[in-house]
């Protein structure tokens, strides 16, 4: 019985992770359709940005999380001024080769700026905090995770469905033309979103600092998750995002400790699901 | 006309400096990853390059001829590797071919490699599978142990802890799909009975599905072969679930800088090829002097064991040179010349900060040089020695206290 709960428990907390590195993007692609592969790499330097803070200027992560998210917010509005917003109006495929021209870029200077340190790592004093209550452990980082994700759901749900801004989102991804005659800016919310959008990715790459790590390339795998995600949801669901995310945790957290071989197999289990739901249900399993 | 004349007299002259300028230096050519996921270890290999050439070029050279790298970037794969050392070996016409880190790309060139037959001092590839490839090359020099000495090591390391049951969890590439084929049998010859064995993805964030059912199985000891970036999500992951096998024993090829300070790494043992607290004059030596040049410790074998690689090759370029110095106007072809090294480096007996160097017969290839692996265990944010006994520095603490018993 403690192992099954323990799965449970495992699995929950993982979708946290997933939760947190996937709402920027969620965001980005669901509500403003903006094909951001490069979605990995800002959280990566989030990551590589609280390292920085918490090594060179002795800042907690917990604290220095508003300063970095408000840093890549800027970087994503320069980069949406620079050069996303110059191909938002041609085919799809220009927005992913310019993001993905972009994540190689900052994959390259992070090279260049961790040299021969294969990993860093910073160890906050509560990083491997737990707690152990009837031989079931939880872990107190992923469990902050968990509850900052579900915050940001929560308020980004909110803010879609009750603020002006969040609303004129909605109506630029639904006819960004439309959206123009009745008087938005759609110029300026792509930027806002965009620059939402990987603020949000820094923000989950400071919490990826504390319960992981950063290297130069941990975003891609990020990225590949975080679009799995989305289209199980569904495009804009952000309540899906919350429940696509339980599942596909305890589904991992259940197959890696009670299949022989499972670990190997959670991973491709996570894509057949998405495979299956394209084919079946391409909207998305959750309503709106 | 005369315009023509000044163009052909001046090609003359800048081609004859050139020459000049080969003829004043040794060039070695250099494939390394310097770019994609193996670029730390390339990079740190490089640190430890540069610092021998700057210290060798410093004091004069070889009998006045400067050493000169060109680095190549295999990026970690071998279709990449193949162009670059076609490159370095064809067009940059290098003699000595140095670095290597995968097993993968040191397979993956060896044809274009065999139809140049360079002179190859290679501190990379530990799989068997490669050993295979350079079977018949007696101009291949391999410094890095191969992996079954490695595995050799361990299972008689384990046999000396009094342990039953091994769990053993591995990345799943050749690198650890690899070792675990090679280990199981090895640790079940010797008694042991493998009560789980599981595979992960490298760089996979979550690792307590497969530590849970670790827990549940009980082993004495956890043996996880994996990388770099694994090694702290996998022991926070032990601590949050409460495992406590007697002993935990990864093997990444590198460890991150910071595990040594974190509380989590107290009594994790592992296999050790080298760290800066090895008892040899030459390790305090190159400590120091990589800590002056770059402003920091090494933090992997490769920054030695790429400082080791240009020594080691430039003292037996060394030696040849000093017998073409003993007598005015002898000169040696370039055959003559690559033998003489090849048997100055085959008679080579080097103090490294890896202990002695000597290259004898491995299973397949004429010429391997470290073999010994020792296993230290992390006391207090350092590595100490615990075994074989002949190198002891402490007494290895097994069982690891659990984690409710410690004080962090």
């Amino acid at each position: 019985m403690n192992t099954f709960i323990q799965v449970l428990v495992n699995g929950i907390l993982q979708s946290g992770t997933y939760m947190i590195t996937t709402l920027g993007l969620a965001l980005a692609v669901g509500v403003v359709g903006i094909l951001n592969l490069a979605h990995g790499e800002f959280l990566m330097v989030g990551a590589f940005l609280s390292i920085i803070f918490y090594t060179v200027f002795g800042i907690d992560p917990l604290i220095s999380i508003l300063i970095v998210s408000l840093l890549i917010l800027l970087l994503g509005i320069g980069t949406y001024k620079i050069s996303l917003k110059k191909v938002l109006d041609s085919a799809e495929v220009n927005q992913l080769l310019l993001t993905f021209g972009i994540s190689i870029i900052l994959q390259n200077i992070a090279v260049l700026y961790s040299g021969s340190k294969e990993v860093m790592v910073i160890n906050p004093p509560y990083r491997d905090l737990s707690w152990n209550i009837e031989g079931i452990g939880i872990s107190f980082s992923k469990t902050l995770v968990f509850i900052i994700a579900l915050i940001l759901v929560i308020t980004l749900f909110y803010i879609l469905n009750n603020t002006k801004v969040g609303k004129s989102m909605r109506a630029v991804e639904q006819n960004r033309y439309g959206a123009y005659i009745v008087g938005i800016n759609a110029d300026r919310i792509f930027k806002i979103a965009f620059g939402v959008s990987v603020g949000l990715a820094g923000l989950a790459g400071v919490m990826l600092s504390i319960i992981l790590y950063a290297t130069p390339f941990i975003g891609f795998n990020y990225t590949l998750k975080a679009f799995a995600i989305i289209m199980m949801a569904g495009m804009g669901n952000l309540r899906g995002i919350l429940w696509s995310s339980l599942i596909l945790g305890i589904i991992e957290s259940a197959l890696g400790t009670y299949v022989p071989g499972g670990t190997g197999w959670s991973e491709g289990i996570f894509f057949f699901i998405i495979l299956i739901i394209l084919l079946v249900k391409p909207e998305g399993i959750f309503k709106k | 006309m005369k315009k023509f004349l000044q163009i052909i007299l001046t090609i003359i002259v800048v081609s004859m400096f050139v020459s000049c300028g080969k003829g004043n230096k040794i060039v070695m050519g250099a494939l390394i990853p310097l770019s994609g996921p193996g670029a730390a270890v390339g990079i740190g290999t490089k640190e430890g390059m540069d610092l021998a050439v700057e210290e060798i070029n410093a004091s004069g050279g070889i009998y006045g001829k400067k050493i000169e790298i060109i680095y190549e970037d295999d990026g970690n794969n071998p279709k990449q590797a193949i162009a670059k050392v076609e490159k370095l070996l064809g067009k940059d016409e290098v003699k000595y071919l140095i670095g290597g880190m995968a097993s993968g790309v040191t397979i993956g060139i060896a044809d274009t490699v065999k139809n140049y037959k360079p002179i190859m001092a290679w501190i990379g590839a530990a799989s068997r599978f490669a050993e295979e490839k350079y079977a018949d090359a007696d101009w291949f020099f391999h410094y890095h142990p191969w992996e079954y000495y490695n595995i050799q090591s361990t299972a008689d390391f384990f046999a000396s802890t009094g342990a039953k049951t091994i769990a053993i969890l591995f990345e799943d590439s050749a690198f650890g799909s690899g070792g675990s084929a090679l280990a199981i049998p090895m640790f079940e010859a010797k008694g042991f009975k493998i009560v789980v064995k599981e595979s992960f993805k490298s760089g996979s964030p979550n690792f307590t599905p497969l530590l849970t059912k670790v827990k549940a199985a009980n082993p004495d000891i956890l043996y996880v072969i994996c990388y770099a970036a694994d090694v702290i999500p996998l022991m926070n992951a032990v601590k949050e679930l409460d495992v406590n096998p007697k002993l935990i024993y990864p093997v990444p090829p590198a460890w991150p800088a910071e595990f040594a300070s974190m509380p989590i790494s107290e009594y994790v043992a592992q296999l050790n090829f080298w760290t800066p607290d090895f008892p040899y004059e030459e390790t305090k030596k190159f400590n120091e002097k990589f800590q002056k040049k770059y402003g920091k410790m090494p933090v992997s074998y490769w920054q030695p064991l790429g400082y080791v690689n240009i020594i080691s090759l430039a003292e037996a370029i060394k030696a040849v040179e000093a017998e073409l110095q003993k007598e005015a106007g002898k000169k040696y072809s370039d055959e003559e010349y690559k033998q003489k090294v090849i048997q100055a480096l085959a008679n080579q007996n080097l103090d490294t900060p890896f202990g002695k160097l000597t290259f004898k017969p491995s299973q397949k290839i004429k010429y391997q040089g470290f073999t010994n692996w020792l296993t230290t265990q992390f006391r207090k944010g350092k590595l100490e020695i615990v075994f074989p006994t002949e190198y002891k520095t402490a007494d290895l603490v097994y069982p690891a206290p659990k984690w409710k018993d410690r004080q962090n």
